[in-house]
């Protein structure tokens, strides 16, 4: 909706230095996620805040240690692997149970303080049906301002909101990751194969995909769109999409929700104001003291799906000439292993 | 050679024939010419004869000319030095050559023209401010030397318009009675004449008027006898500015609104507010208008007695009254009188013309986004008028023009449209039934769109009983509705909100004596809210149809207020309002009772000087929630309940206000101090919308707003306009909101300074500008992030309101080419040419920060009129 604005002919966005600014200090970070499977994992990450003009950085403070806690007052400790990065797997033998029904919290020593997060309850996620691709044309401002057509490909799930297990209705939350593939361009000899490259890739990571539990009427989720990318070489010669259907707690919920409005501002009219995100997390001798972070718990389903340039009723050029060519060309289409993160090792799941 | 003032030049525009013969036909001149223009030559004749030329354009050719005369008749020589150009002479008796456009000089004109000219030219030679006791300027003389002279009666005590008050000329049997705005209008030889005002309660007035051309008179009648006075053209007359005992008042001549350059040629009441000090907005397109401190929704705006629940369109680029078929505006931003409540911050009151009771007018206009037209006249001579008047925008042809997609694929649209039939009964009583609607829809690159709409109707029944009763009854009601429409994705849905509100005033006037007038009535309000339903809009939204439950609330209030007057110097303005509101659910029933004293007063120093303060209580039932920086017609309204308390305020102030002789200067400097008791702000993350327990996302706290407001205007003469000032500060504190600290308001404006200048070359030609800076407004920014452990990086935001964006200012210029020298008895036109924003400053509308992967965030602002803004308006009047 932030695009309202630009309803108002001339209304324009531009950067500015802007001279107010406001002092503060940098604060204590705690943030982790705890996700059920087999096995369970736990990842906690302690840091300092930046000034939020700094170049994005994570500023971990090392030196704690941390253990975690169900409500049956069990509890394990968990190693810090890097300074400041505690992480631990809990598999089916392990004593300590990591399953939907229970809540659990962490409690972090640091520095002589204690701090400690709330209970958050692990439910029970749906398993998702299946996803689709669909696509959408639409005209967009280049950076010169110019009106050019793009397309984007969009991503539904197919999903029952009821675990087969549990008759809680879960808030849910999306994560994706993916990996793509990169052909080079045939080789002019024919004794030389030409090769393909795997890139795993970030994708939507800017963005926060949550549905609340108490949204839908029905009991399944059809069509639901959970994330949409431009259509760029990545999907020329197929990209496969993993989402992680995760199931998070109102509290959890709530603070995504939050994050999501600060993180895509806009300055619309009809844009909320931002606020303070509180999580869930404080110092137990002085409440007061402002901790950032969250601590939630997930129950995990993954769901994936290969994109193909086939999916679209157009064609999608690759980033390599897909001709053989004596012309000079981007040395990554003559050995693609100089793509930035590539390997030859084709992902489990990537169906020819 | 431009020694004679402008308004003597320009008569001659209109002049027509010649004299025939006269005694500048004798004189003989001789005169060696080389180079020189024509402006050059006759200074040069004027410098060596006894004559006057009176030059009636701006636009004498540069060009020049060499001549040789010797002892040539005047006549001859100047008839050969004009031949070249376009401009031709009229002489006039033996002292004055008036220089025109040939064109313009083929009109007949009036014995009675030129005998009110030639008056002028022997006894007024060089007019100045002081001496312009008269209605009209003689260079707008019509050529048939009669002049059509609107007056206004008004008391000088209480300010109110005086209806009924019966008007005479001494030198005719010409009379008539002022209607229910206390005007009336006559048609009658341009001179000078006796005007016989008498009312009933007041002091009979005799007032000697010198009548130049059409104009306005503006009448005042006491309760106490007094010398002869009252006439003021231009200008409030000095008693008018400090003569009445209420504070904080300000009124608007819709004529200064024209005058001032428009957004886009729309002319806007709202804008015009907006220059005057202690009166703000968030930000450009913002909805509404906070007054010294108050919120958009603390406003008590009305039109002819209708409240009206929305005063922009557009989403506030654009008000929504028709500044062709308004009378005047007064804002009342300190002390409110008694008879009016329900808000705490200020009222708003629009009055809208009446018909005219004698002859048909059609106005109308046309601008580069929408057009205007409106007719008034009468349905029965005398007896009853009607008025009509619309509005429509056309804008989309604009937004199909602006290279971007989404804009491209938007459409605004807006109409307006009022109705009022006014009705003599007889000599004593008036009706009037007045009507307006209004509507807004646009949609956003068919993504998501707005409509609302206005509904308001008032009937108004004003009485004389006796000498000293009189009564105003009101019935009214309005109705606003709005609808938010998203079009795609999961929550693709139609939410609409609104409220009815139905209100029945009764108001009796009696004059005790000369120094002691009273007023009592009686007002009685039901307020109904639909707080909302929503509909899902495509077969995939993942929206729920719902429909919150109704909610009504019913007001009534019995109020008196005393104007009393115990010496010449001191003045009273006591009065109270008792309000009885009821919240009828659908929740607990809650009743109020809150009384609301106030009192102001005047101390007159001396006659140039006054010294007024006054303090009111005022509360509010009825209140807009939102949490966005500037409220849109779309946020719900919500009725005081046991859980949201009406809100109350406390306001103060105290001003010295002073005048020079006539008013041409006026200064003043006013102190103000609200204290609100209650008020609700909003708490982080709020939802608003279609949620049945608002209270759980609002935080009670209190408020305050103090200022200086500082005001200089100059009233009369081709230079006119003003200069304020306004020093503020408006602040809350809520214990859940920064830990209890005040923290300013979204609309907290430290300084606020409005600079409006008009220039009137003459009465064809008039350029204005307005300057305009305000602090930039409070905001909250980031002031940290951190990354979470999925990778995200997120932000930390300050407290509330800490920081704040850039300052604002704008300079716009508008340039008007008023009527044209011939006078065409049918049309009048007019075009304005205006410049919005000058030098195209980017001022923000609001400050956001974007942090994109891997690299350091960076503030945007977003500026809503980020250019200059070009426009050109054609006005029409048709008689």
């Amino acid at each position: 909706m932030g695009a309202f604005l630009g309803l108002i002919p001339l209304g324009c966005i531009d950067e500015i230095d802007l001279d107010s600014k406001v002092p503060q200090e940098s604060k204590l970070v705690i943030d982790g996620q705890l996700r059920a499977g087999n096995p369970s994992t736990l990842l906690v990450q302690v840091s300092r805040s930046i000034d939020f003009q700094e170049t994005p950085t994570t500023n971990f403070v090392g030196g704690g240690s941390l253990k975690i806690m169900d409500d049956t007052g069990a509890e394990e400790s968990v190693p810090e692997i890097e300074g400041g990065i505690f992480m631990r797997s809990f598999d089916a033998s392990s004593a300590f149970e990591v399953r939907a029904g229970k809540a659990y919290k962490m409690v972090l020593e640091l520095e002589g303080k204690v701090y400690e997060s709330s209970f958050d309850t692990l439910y029970s996620v749906p398993k998702a049906d299946s996803l689709s691709i669909g696509w959408e044309r639409r005209e967009v401002l280049n950076e010169s301002e110019n009106i050019i057509e793009q397309f984007f490909w969009k991503v539904f799930i197919h999903t029952p909101l009821v675990p087969e297990n549990s008759p809680t209705v879960p808030n849910l939350r999306w994560d994706f990751t993916g990996v793509y593939r990169f052909v080079e361009t045939p080789p002019t000899s024919p004794f030389v194969e030409q090769r393909s490259c795997y890139v795993p890739d970030k994708i939507n990571i800017e963005e926060i995909s949550i549905l609340n539990r108490e949204e839908p009427t029905t009991q399944q989720l059809t069509n639901y769109l959970v994330m949409e990318e431009p259509i760029t070489h990545k999907v020329s010669s197929g990209y496969l999409l993993t989402v992680f259907q995760q199931s998070i707690s109102d509290n959890a919920f709530q603070y995504w929700d939050k994050a999501r409005q600060v993180i895509s501002r806009s300055g619309g009219f009809l844009e909320t104001p931002p606020g303070k995100i509180r999580g869930n997390i404080f110092q137990v001798d002085d409440p007061r003291e402002e901790v950032l972070g969250l601590f939630y718990v997930s129950d995990v389903d993954t769901a994936r799906i290969l994109v193909r340039a086939r999916d679209f009723p157009f064609g999608v050029l690759g980033f390599c000439p897909s001709a053989p060519t004596d012309a000079e060309i981007d040395e990554t289409c003559r050995n693609c292993l100089l793509w930035p993160n590539s390997s030859y090792e084709q992902p489990p799941f990537w169906e020819p | 050679m431009w020694k004679k003032p402008t308004w003597i030049f320009f008569t001659c525009l209109f002049l027509s024939i010649h004299l025939g013969f006269s005694q500048n036909d004798t004189l003989q001149v001789s005169l060696r010419i080389e180079d020189q223009t024509l402006e050059e030559i006759l200074d040069a004749l004027e410098q060596k004869y006894p004559i006057t030329f009176l030059i009636a354009s701006q636009d004498l050719p540069n060009q020049t000319f060499s001549y040789e005369f010797f002892q040539e008749p005047l006549r001859k020589v100047i008839a050969e030095i004009l031949s070249p150009t376009e401009f031709g002479a009229i002489f006039y008796r033996a002292y004055a050559v008036v220089i025109g456009p040939k064109e313009e000089i083929e009109q007949d004109y009036s014995i009675n023209y030129y005998s009110v000219l030639s008056e002028e030219l022997n006894n007024k030679p060089e007019p100045t401010e002081t001496q312009r006791i008269a209605v009209g300027k003689l260079e707008l003389l019509k050529p048939d030397g009669r002049a059509f002279v609107t007056g206004r009666v008004q008391s000088r005590e209480s300010q109110k318009v005086l209806e009924s008050a019966r008007v005479s000329l001494l030198e005719s049997p010409f009379q008539i009675e002022t209607n229910a705005q206390g005007v009336f209008q006559v048609n009658l030889p341009a001179g000078t004449h006796t005007f016989l005002i008498e009312r009933i309660g007041y002091d009979s007035e005799l007032v000697p008027v010198q009548v130049l051309s059409d104009g306005v008179l503006e009448i005042t009648l006491s309760t106490k006898t007094y010398e002869l006075e009252t006439v003021v053209v231009e200008a409030e007359s000095p008693e008018e500015i400090l003569g009445s005992a209420q504070v904080g008042i300000t009124r608007l001549s819709i004529e200064k609104i024209r005058k001032l350059p428009s957004f886009l040629g729309e002319v806007d009441v709202v804008r015009g507010l907006l220059l005057q000090p202690g009166i703000s907005t968030v930000g450009e397109a913002s909805n509404g208008f906070n007054v010294r401190g108050g919120t958009t929704d603390q406003n008590l705006t009305l039109q002819d007695g209708a409240v009206l629940f929305n005063t922009s369109h557009a989403l506030g680029l654009f008000s929504s009254f028709n500044s062709d078929l308004v009378r005047e505006v007064s804002l009342y931003k300190g002390n409110i009188p008694a008879e009016y409540g329900g808000r705490i911050a200020s009222v708003l009151d629009v009055k809208l013309k009446t018909g005219s009771y004698n002859k048909w007018l059609l106005n109308g206009g046309i601008g580069p986004v929408s057009g205007r037209l409106s007719l008034e006249g009468p349905l029965i001579k005398d007896k009853t008028s009607l008025l009509l008047g619309l509005r429509s925008s056309y804008s989309d042809w604009i937004l199909r023009r602006i290279n971007n997609p989404d804009i491209n694929n938007s459409s605004a649209f807006f109409l307006d449209g009022n109705l009022k039939l006014s009705h003599q009964v007889n000599e004593s009583h008036q009706v009037s039934l007045s009507g307006y609607f209004s509507e807004d829809d646009f949609d956003f690159a068919q993504e998501f769109g707005f409509s609302y709409q206005s509904t308001a109707a008032t009937a108004e029944w004003l009485g004389r009983f006796g000498p000293s009763w009189r009564s105003e009854f009101q019935l009214g009601f309005s109705q606003f509705e709005s609808t938010q429409r998203d079009f795609t994705g999961n929550n693709a849905s139609n939410w609409t909100t609104g409220v009815d509100y139905i209100r029945f005033k009764e108001k009796l006037f009696h004059s005790f004596s000369e120094v002691l007038a009273m007023s009592i009535g009686i007002e009685a309000t039901l307020y109904q809210i639909a707080p909302g339903s929503i509909v899902p809009s495509t077969p995939t939204s993942l929206v729920t149809a719902g429909e919150l439950e109704e909610v009504e609330g019913r007001e009534a209030a019995i109020f008196s207020q005393i104007e009393w007057e115990p010496t010449p110097r001191l003045k009273f303005l006591g009065g109270i309002r008792l309000n009885s509101y009821q919240y009828l659910g659908p929740k607990a029933e809650k009743n109020f009772f809150l009384p609301e004293p106030r009192i102001s007063m005047n101390f007159r120093i001396n006659d140039r000087m006054a010294l007024k303060g006054g303090y009111s209580r005022t509360s509010q039932f009825i209140n807009q929630i939102s949490q966005l920086d500037s409220p849109t017609p779309t946020n719900v309204w919500q009725l005081g309940n046991a859980f949201i308390l009406p809100f109350q305020a406390h306001n103060s102030s105290v001003g010295l206000f002073r005048t020079s002789i006539n008013a041409t200067w006026e200064s003043s400097i006013e102190l103000y101090f609200r204290g609100i008791d209650v008020l609700y702000d909003y708490r982080d993350f709020a939802q608003l919308v279609m949620n049945p327990n608002l209270e759980e996302e609002l935080v009670q706290g209190t408020g305050r707003a103090y200022g200086l407001e500082l005001s200089i205007k100059k009233n009369t003469g081709s230079f006119t306009g003003w200069l304020s000032y306004t020093l503020s500060r408006t602040e809350r504190s809520v214990p859940e909101i920064n830990s209890g600290d005040w923290y300013p308001s979204n609309f907290d404006k430290t300084h606020d300074i409005s600079w409006v200048s008009t220039y009137q070359f003459n009465r064809r030609h008039s350029v204005s500008m307005n300057f305009t800076f305000t602090t930039g407004r409070p905001t909250t920014i980031p002031v940290g992030s951190f990354q979470s452990a999925s990778g995200l990086f997120i932000p930390d935001y300050s407290l509330r309101n800490q920081a704040r964006i850039p300052d604002y200012h704008r300079l716009d210029l508008s340039y008007t080419l008023g009527r044209g020298y011939k006078r065409n008895r049918k049309f009048d036109t007019s075009w304005t040419f205006s410049l919005f924003n000058v030098y195209s400053r980017r001022n923000a509308y609001s400050v956001f920060f974007v942090q994109e992967p891997f690299r350091r965030s960076q503030a945007f602002r977003l500026s809503i009129l980020g250019g200059i803004f070009p426009a050109l308006t054609y006005n029409l009047t048709m008689r």
